[in-house]
């Protein structure tokens, strides 16, 4: 139980970590070519990762789900 | 839908499988790139929003496919799923020209409906093995690069996709699909250690979302050129499509571990090389079936989750490649290391994964399998 929260926790500042890098992506990240340093606004990205985490999270827990099951098929 | 014409896997209904999903995974991923890049042309998008909508694409595209793909397992409806994949990424053409948000997301969705169903049945074409799954993927990147071109020459016309998705959609309901296991506990899967489950399948995602961030992240100055561009193309496609063949042949460690191990110093310092970066692409791009297979064999009837999940990782390597850490990994040495600890990952992960299976490499997993399949015989 230790072992998962201090993993959660570490996702958790990893991720807050990147979404704060990605409040704003440089224009040449989109479209390469001379943007003179400009900067785009990415609150869509921000989302994007804000889902694509849950879904990890949620399948994580599915995988997790997936193996005490079957450790209790392997037991019957 | 349920009560689908199920047939024998023989070679015939391979070779027509594979012919009719990998042809229609080169179409549907032609027209969504096509779609999105028409965008700023029919409509006015200004930079921010057209990446809000490239986001929002990747997003339902991609990240989406694991519910879907949960769906499919639950409900037992992947030629459904296909087939509704490819009636929604043909809207999105039609609509396309009236909402560039609901074209984006009838694209996304149907992108992600279509490769859940189609992967599903190339994962039970071959069973355990690599070979179909990567000759089913590999037109996707024809389809990209096709849709690329089309999308920024500002002649994109609909009617061509819709005729060729629709013709698309009877010859999948025509050749029916292969007997699926969704059998989730069956014996296989009881002779299975999974207490390491979540490990093999963290180092197998990782590793491909290293390969998504590494694809993305790499700038090749002479891509310009629509010769060398076409090369490139064909080496990925060549790459996943034999792939899949070269390691069920060689077995799945070594071809994995030896093709990225060699493709690390050409596409971290050859790059600027067209004919070492080709080669380069074509050894990086081996090892894509294999991670599919590998993740699908872990979780014995789902096919549908286990290719979601591998999109999951895609899409978590894309995002990466969106933001600023596009320009820290585009350093030489960064790529180097990067590819090596995916490297590292995977072989730890498929070193795991054939030890929960009790064999000690992949050669004898295969050669147990060859053992079952004439035993079926």
């Amino acid at each position: 139980m230790r072992k998962n929260k201090k993993f959660f926790a570490a996702l958790l500042v990893f991720s807050l970590g990147l979404f704060y890098s990605m409040r704003k992506v440089h224009a040449d990240v989109v479209a390469p070519g001379p943007s003179g340093g400009t900067f785009i606004s990415s609150g869509t990205l921000v989302v994007a990762g804000i889902v694509v985490l849950v879904i990890a999270i949620l399948s994580y827990l599915l995988l997790r789900r997936i193996r005490k099951s079957s450790k209790k098929d392997a037991n019957k | 839908m349920k009560n689908q014409s199920w047939k024998p896997v023989d070679f015939k209904s391979v070779f027509s499988n594979l012919t009719i999903y990998g042809s229609s995974h080169a179409i549907v991923d032609a027209t969504c790139a096509a779609v999105i890049l028409s965008l700023s042309q029919i409509h006015s998008v200004d930079l921010g929003g057209f990446f809000a909508l490239v986001v929002l694409y990747n997003i339902l595209a991609f990240g989406f496919q694991v519910p879907f793909g949960l769906m499919i397992d639950k409900w037992h409806i992947p030629l459904f799923s296909a087939i509704a994949g490819c009636i929604l990424t043909a809207v999105s053409t039609i609509v396309l020209v009236f909402s560039s948000i609901i074209a984006v997301c009838l694209a996304g969705i149907g992108n992600a409906l279509f490769h859940v169903g189609g992967g599903t049945i190339s994962l039970n074409l071959t069973p355990k093995r690599a070979t179909a799954p990567g000759i089913f993927v590999a037109p996707g990147a024809l389809g990209i690069f096709v849709g690329t071109i089309i999308g920024k020459s500002g002649d994109f016309v609909s009617w061509p996709f819709v005729f060729l998705l629709l013709s698309l959609c009877v010859a999948m309901f025509m050749i029916g699909v292969p007997k699926i296991d969704y059998d989730q506990n069956n014996r296989e899967s009881r002779q299975v250690d999974f207490h390491c489950l979540e490990l093999v399948i963290l180092l197998l995602l990782s590793s491909i979302a290293v390969r998504s961030l590494v694809g993305l992240a790499i700038v090749f100055p002479w891509k310009s050129d629509m010769i060398l561009f076409i090369t490139l193309t064909a080496a990925v496609v060549l790459g996943k499509a034999f792939g899949g063949i070269l390691a069920d042949k060689l077995g799945w460690i070594s071809a994995a571990t030896i093709s990225l191990l060699i493709s690390a110093p050409l596409l971290s310092f050859g790059a600027n090389n067209p004919y070492i970066a080709i080669v380069g692409m074509f050894l990086f791009s081996i090892t894509m079936p294999i991670t599919l297979v590998a993740i699908s064999n872990m979780l014995p009837g789902r096919p549908g989750f286990s290719f979601g999940l591998t999109c999951l990782a895609l899409i978590a390597g894309a995002l990466l490649a969106f933001t600023e850490f596009k320009f820290i990994f585009g350093n030489e040495l960064a790529i180097l290391t990067i590819i090596l600890v995916s490297m590292a990952a995977l072989f730890y992960g498929l070193l795991l994964f054939f030890k929960s299976f009790s064999f000690r490499n992949s050669k004898t997993y295969m050669k147990r399998n060859e053992g079952k399949k004439h035993a079926e015989k």
